[in-house]
Parts: C-alpha cells; sequence; structure tokens
C-alpha cells in the first residue's frame, strides 16, 4: 500500500481512532497491529524476510547477554543480514520485500546497541516487531536507533493538539512536495534517459539539475509525510533533510542529505574502524611519514572513503554507483587531509568571517556536487556519460520554447516553477531561523486554517495523480 | 604535569583554535566534528595509553575536557 494512495489515508484514519482510544500502556500495539497489516499487503516476501529478520534480532540480542563469544555471535548476525540483503538486492529478477535496507539497518543498529551494552536485548518479541518494522519509516527510513525510536514507540502517547496540527501540517507539505513538485518534474527528467542524443546542451545540464530537484522533493517530501503522520501519533521520527541545498562545504552536505543514512554509517562503521586496534596503529604508523596532524587523519579519511563507496553500492550494485560513492569518497578524503591546511588559512586570513566568503561557498560545493548527480538519475554508465558528452555538445537555444512546451505543457512548468519557488522559500525561512511550520502550529486558528486549506486545495487541484489515482512511487522505496 | 596540562596539551594539538579549557558542550554545540572526534581519541591514546572503545562515544563523555578526563580515569582504574 502506497502511503500516497486514498487506502492508505483512510488505514491511518483507523490507526488514529484505535490508537486514541486504547488505554495509553497498550496503544503500542494498534501500531504493531498496522504495521504487520501493512508489511502483510506487501506480499510474502516481505512478511517472511521481515519475519525472519525480526526474529533474528529478538533471540541474537538475548543471546548477546549471555554468550562469553559476544563478537564472534555479534559477526555471524551481521553477516547472516546482510548477506541477505545482498542476495535479494543483486536477484533483480524480482521485488526486493518493502523496506529492506531500511529494517536490516535498524535491526543491525539495536544488535550492535545490544553487543555495546547500550540498550538492554528486548524480551518481547512483539516489541522488537514494532520497532524492526515500524510501517511509517519501512518504506524508506528514516534509520532510527532503539534510544531514539523503541522507548518512544511503546510509551503510548496522550493526543496532544498542537503536535497534532504541526504532523498534519508537516505531513501536507510532504504530500505537496511530492505530489505537486516531485511528480511534475518526472516528466523533464525522463528526456534524459530517453533522447539524449538530440538534447542542446544545457537541456542536459539543466535535466540534471531538475533531477536534484526533483530527488530532494521526492525523498524529503517522503519523509515529511512519515515524519508528520508519526507526530499526530506523539512519535517524533529523526530528521532526514536540513535544507542540503543551503549546504557550504561537501561534508555539510552529507549532514543534512540523508541524514540517518549518514549516521548509522558513522556509528556503525566509521567510528568502530577508524579508533579501532588496527586503527589508531595505522594513524601512528602515517604519523611518522605524514606529521601528527595529517597522520592521524589518515585512518579517518580511509574509513571515509569506504564509508561513502558503500553508501554507492548500497543504492544498487552497478557501476555508476561505485563512481558516485568514490567521487564523494574521494572529495570527503581530501578535505579531511587538507582540514589542517584550510584551518592554517583561515587562521592567518580569517576568510570563515568574511561575508563575500558565503555565496563563494555555496557555488563552490553545488560546483562539487553537480557533477556526481551525472551518476545518480540512472543505472547505466554509458547513459551517464552520454549525458555529459551531450553538457557539451553545443548550447543553442534556437526553438527552446518549443523544445521545453514538447516536454510539459507551459501551465505545467510554471506551477513547477511556482511550486519550486514555495518550496525554497520556505527552505530559506526555516535557514533564516523563522521556524515558519512551528509559527503556523502555534498561530491563531484564522490565520493558520486558511493557510493549509489553501495547501490542501494546491494539492487537491495540482497535485499528479496515477492511472489508479495513486500518485508514482517514491524513488527511495526502491532501495 | 598534571594530567589535566597532559590532556588539554593533547587537545591542543588536535586543534589549537577550540577552548577546550572552558568548553562545556564541544559535541552538543558542534563545536568538534567526527574527524576532530577521532583525532582526540587518538591524541587520548597517544598521552595516557588506554583506547576508548566505540560504546563510549557519547555526547557525555566528550563534552568538555573534563568529561574526558573523567573518562580516561575510568579506563586506568579497569587496567
Amino acid at each position: 500500500m502506497s502511503i500516497l494512495s486514498f487506502e492508505f489515508l483512510l488505514f491511518i484514519a483507523v490507526i488514529f481512532c484505535v490508537y486514541y482510544v486504547l488505554p495509553t500502556g497498550v496503544r503500542w500495539l494498534a501500531l504493531l497491529i498496522g504495521s504487520a497489516f501493512f508489511v502483510f499487503l506487501s506480499g510474502w516476501q516481505s512478511v517472511l524476510h521481515l519475519g525472519a529478520i525480526v526474529l533474528g534480532t529478538w533471540l541474537g540480542g538475548l543471546a548477546l547477554e549471555r554468550v562469553k563469544r559476544k563478537r564472534g555471535l555479534l559477526c555471524l548476525l551481521l553477516i547472516l543480514e546482510f548477506g541477505a540483503l545482498i542476495l535479494v538486492k543483486q536477484d533483480t529478477s524480482r521485488a526486493a520485500p518493502l523496506g529492506l535496507s531500511y529494517f536490516t539497518f535498524q535491526s543491525a543498529g539495536l544488535l550492535m546497541d545490544v553487543y555495546r551494552g547500550k540498550v538492554k536485548a528486548q524480551r518481547n518479541v512483539w516489541k522488537v516487531m514494532l520497532f524492526v518494522g515500524y510501517f511509517l519509516q519501512l518504506s524508506q527510513g528514516p534509520i532510527s536507533s532503539w534510544k531514539d525510536l523503541g522507548e518512544q514507540l511503546l510509551e503510548g502517547h496522550p493526543l496532544r493538539p498542537v503536535s497534532f496540527v504541526s504532523g498534519f501540517q508537516l505531513m501536507l507539505w510532504g504530500y505537496f512536495k511530492k505530489m505537486v513538485l516531485a511528480d511534475r518534474l518526472a516528466a523533464a527528467t525522463a528526456v534524459l534517459t530517453q533522447e539524449t542524443g538530440a538534447l542542446p546542451g544545457w537541456m542536459a545540464a539543466g535535466g540534471v539539475l531538475l533531477y536534484t530537484v526533483r530527488l530532494y522533493a521526492d525523498f524529503s517530501g517522503g519523509m515529511d509525510v512519515v515524519r508528520g503522520i508519526s507526530r499526530m501519533l506523539g512519535i517524533e521520527l529523526p530528521e532526514n533533510f536540513r535544507r542540503p541545498f543551503f549546504a557550504l562545504s561537501v561534508a555539510e552536505y552529507w549532514r543534512r542529505w540523508h541524514i540517518t543514512l549518514g549516521g548509522w554509517f558513522r556509528q556503525y562503521l566509521l567510528y568502530p574502524l577508524t579508533i579501532s586496534k588496527m586503527g589508531l596503529k595505522f594513524g601512528k604508523a602515517a604519523s611518522r611519514w605524514l606529521g601528527k596532524k595529517t597522520g592521524r587523519a589518515m585512518p579517518t579519511a580511509v574509513t571515509t572513503f569506504l564509508v561513502f563507496l558503500l553508501i554507492g553500492i548500497w543504492h544498487t550494485f552497478s557501476w555508476n554507483a561505485v563512481i558516485y560513492g568514490a567521487y564523494f569518497g574521494l572529495l570527503m578524503a581530501a578535505s579531511i587531509l587538507l582540514d589542517p591546511l584550510w584551518k592554517k588559512m583561515n587562521r592567518r586570513w580569517k576568510l570563515g568571517q568574511k561575508r563575500w566568503m558565503y555565496p563563494w561557498r555555496l557555488v563552490r560545493t553545488w560546483l562539487l556536487i553537480f557533477p556526481a548527480q551525472f551518476f545518480a538519475f540512472t543505472e547505466s554508465t554509458a547513459q551517464s556519460l552520454a549525458v555529459i558528452r551531450q553538457c557539451f555538445a553545443g548550447w543553442s537555444f534556437s526553438g527552446a520554447v518549443d523544445k521545453l512546451t514538447g516536454i510539459m505543457s507551459a501551465k505545467e512548468w510554471g506551477i513547477a516553477g511556482m511550486a519550486f519557488v514555495i518550496l525554497m522559500l520556505v527552505d530559506i525561512l526555516c535557514e533564516a531561523g523563522f521556524a515558519p511550520c512551528e509559527r503556523l502550529a502555534k498561530s491563531r486558528i484564522w490565520v493558520r486554517w486558511p493557510i493549509l486549506l489553501l495547501l490542501l486545495l494546491g494539492i487537491c487541484v495540482f497535485g499528479i495523480y496515477g492511472p489508479a489515482g495513486d500518485s508514482s512511487a517514491f524513488l527511495y522505496t526502491q532501495f | 604535569m598534571t594530567d589535566w596540562e597532559k590532556l588539554l596539551e593533547a587537545l591542543a594539538e588536535v586543534d589549537e583554535d577550540i577552548d577546550f579549557a572552558n568548553e562545556c558542550a564541544l559535541i552538543d554545540d558542534g563545536v568538534i566534528d567526527s574527524l576532530t572526534l577521532t583525532q582526540i581519541i587518538a591524541a587520548i591514546n597517544d598521552a595516557f595509553g588506554v583506547r576508548i572503545v566505540t560504546g563510549d562515544l557519547e555526547p557525555e563523555n566528550f563534552n568538555s575536557a573534563q568529561a574526558m578526563l573523567k573518562l580516561v580515569y575510568r579506563y586506568q582504574e579497569r587496567k
């Protein structure tokens, strides 16, 4: 069941009623039954795979607290979990279970937290199931830790009007981003994979830029929907996007884009590898050759490269994903190794305090991020290279209007443009600390509801609907 | 040299721009990032010979130099 379908809205309405009617102590059962129903509807592969992961997490967690060879057991459990993930993902002939990566990451995180003694193994298998398979984070995340989400899910929250309204608002905003902007841009970005040879340079480059906007509106829109609905239930899911287009460095971009995935890799792979015995030894050896500062940064640089390579491959097993990951890995490793030099320059010239540096850093970040996007919109390297070649093929603007209106009508372009401007305005206000969503949630009823009704009307009138009345699937559900 | 001075010297080697002696929300306020954190762990390892494990990478252990010294003492007691 897509979270964009009418049935989903009905399903959510039922969940709300049952959740708030039940006594606080057992409200989590409404979420559990809802999640089981949601998984059941997505097919037997999902039921089997998720069921196996839940059982493994439950029994594995309990065993990790009892056995002596904890490390060996943890390794075995992780190999089984990620082995299954790889096996299922590489078989492209069948649809992967719903939310495969997300529940695998969440379960592996819980097992590692139990191993580290950060949380106690959960004795109740149903509680483990709710945490691993919570239906709102199942389709595309965010990836949460037990500390962040587990206890919240089980707590049972009272109905708080401000949270409820603020959640409703966030949900509407998410639907707006997805249905009015992202799905409308799908037509414009489709030309990149269809008729590359005939495209003038500006259309090829513009198409890739639009793909980036579409991906942001699609993925962050989906996140807003699930975070909004969760907030209406009193559950606060972690943020996955924090206005990535305003990042001032590539490192900051990754702290703003798909935040929980980066956080998971940092917590469970980058830190353990970097501060392991081997990592520290490597740092000491490198310090002898490169000096203390650069030498000590070497283990972090190498593991960061590895992490980005894995993040790339996690998307798909394709050369494009390898190029995408390795590109960002190299950029990040270089920025880590050059960090002492940058700090020295900053001390001497006080560059960080200069006003003109802001636009330059913004543009520089985008100049660095943009090339990677050529490898993000398709799995075929040949296709990506063709689009890059096309960017240099000539920038003739003759017949530009006809070419654009051939993709979609001027009215559609106008709506997409307006939606983009609204999205950017809200993002700029958030960036400036104005907190428009929080202000609106607390504003007077005759200010708030006309705005929300306008937003709702905007979605109903300008939203893109599929043949069955559903919107198209989210881009990130495939991972 | 006291342990406190030894720690401050090691931390200054990592980043001389940060006021480690007085800051008390290094992680919460985003003063140190993941790169600086891993370098601090390497510096503590060099200065005190203790290897901090991932399970102890909690904000409360790294928000201030005092907290870091407490963590070092905990490791030394366990030895």
